[in-house]
């Protein structure tokens, strides 16, 4: 997975246009916690991506980190 | 005997059936006391991929169509059929609280957009230059909770959202332009007020600006069931 976080103003636009998107399912369910077994691999393309780099930047620091404390 | 994915807790079985899995496995259920846990049989945990994400929240969504009121599982939950009932067992009153919580509701996802985070919230007195370690240091932790479960931006929607949020989970990010997912409750039949709510109340905002996404299963709603 890319680390590279989004532009600014990638950032905006996309949040701005979010609807019933890639964006609330990864939020829906990464929130509620990925169990993780291994490397987090989203394999995406075009706006997509963007969402899902967002997204888990995110959730990343929010909440994988706990998740993983969890987990021991 | 055989590992099962767990999807969500359920008031109810599904009728006429659950229908497939997210590896096109067939969905069954297993009751614990008044819990119904919707699973598929699956040797190991799938991998985390947007296809699997996807087919994990497509069959939640047709479950909560299917049902009165359901608590969605976090993705990845495979588990040992024994090991799934022990641990609704364990949990069966706090989980049956949830259920009731939403039942015949849905979530709806507020997304608050700006330049920056709100300024921070005065500190505290913590009761005064005699308190003791112990006040502060809970004074500390409410200010603590208050700055990461609250989102202030929202004051002027507050009047004509309160009727319909039966209940609300705040994440806060701060991190322009997110600064804060809120989680709102909603019975299902006031999706459309709390649509024209949030819409006709944006304006109030600016320069900070809202995205209602929504109706969701009650993801932000159900307690951590195997955790």
């Amino acid at each position: 997975m890319s680390t590279r976080p989004p532009a600014r103003d990638e950032a905006r636009e996309i949040l701005a246009t979010a609807d019933s998107s890639l964006l609330d399912v990864v939020d829906n369910l990464l929130t509620k916690g990925v169990i993780l077994s291994g490397d987090v691999v989203l394999g995406l393309a075009g706006i997509d991506l963007i969402y899902a780099r967002l997204s888990v930047l995110l959730c990343a620091v929010d909440k994988l980190r706990e998740i993983q404390e969890e987990l021991g | 005997m055989s590992d099962v994915y767990v999807y969500a807790l359920l008031s109810e079985a599904p009728r006429p059936d659950a229908g497939a899995g997210l590896s096109a496995e067939p969905l069954r259920v297993v009751r614990v006391g008044d819990l119904v846990a919707a699973v598929g049989e699956m040797a190991e945990r799938p991998v985390v991929s947007e296809a699997t994400l996807r087919a994990h929240d497509a069959v939640v969504r047709r479950l909560a169509g299917a049902v009165d009121a359901i608590l969605p599982v976090r993705f990845g939950a495979v588990l040992s059929e024994s090991a799934l009932t022990d641990a609704l067992a364990a949990r069966a009153r706090e989980l049956t609280a949830a259920l009731a919580l939403v039942a015949g509701r849905a979530q709806m996802t507020l997304r608050v957009l700006g330049e920056r985070a709100a300024p921070a919230a005065p500190a505290e007195d913590g009761g005064g230059s005699g308190a003791g370690p112990g006040a502060r240091y809970l004074t500390a932790r409410r200010a603590e909770w208050r700055r990461t479960h609250d989102a202030p931006e929202l004051a002027p929607l507050r009047p004509t959202l309160a009727a319909l949020v039966k209940a609300e989970r705040v994440t806060r990010h701060d991190a322009p332009p997110l600064l804060a997912s809120v989680y709102h409750l909603v019975d299902r039949d006031a999706v459309p007020a709390y649509l024209e709510a949030v819409e006709g109340g944006s304006a109030a905002l600016a320069p900070l600006r809202v995205a209602a996404t929504g109706p969701w299963p009650p993801y932000a709603f159900a307690p951590e069931a195997l955790g």
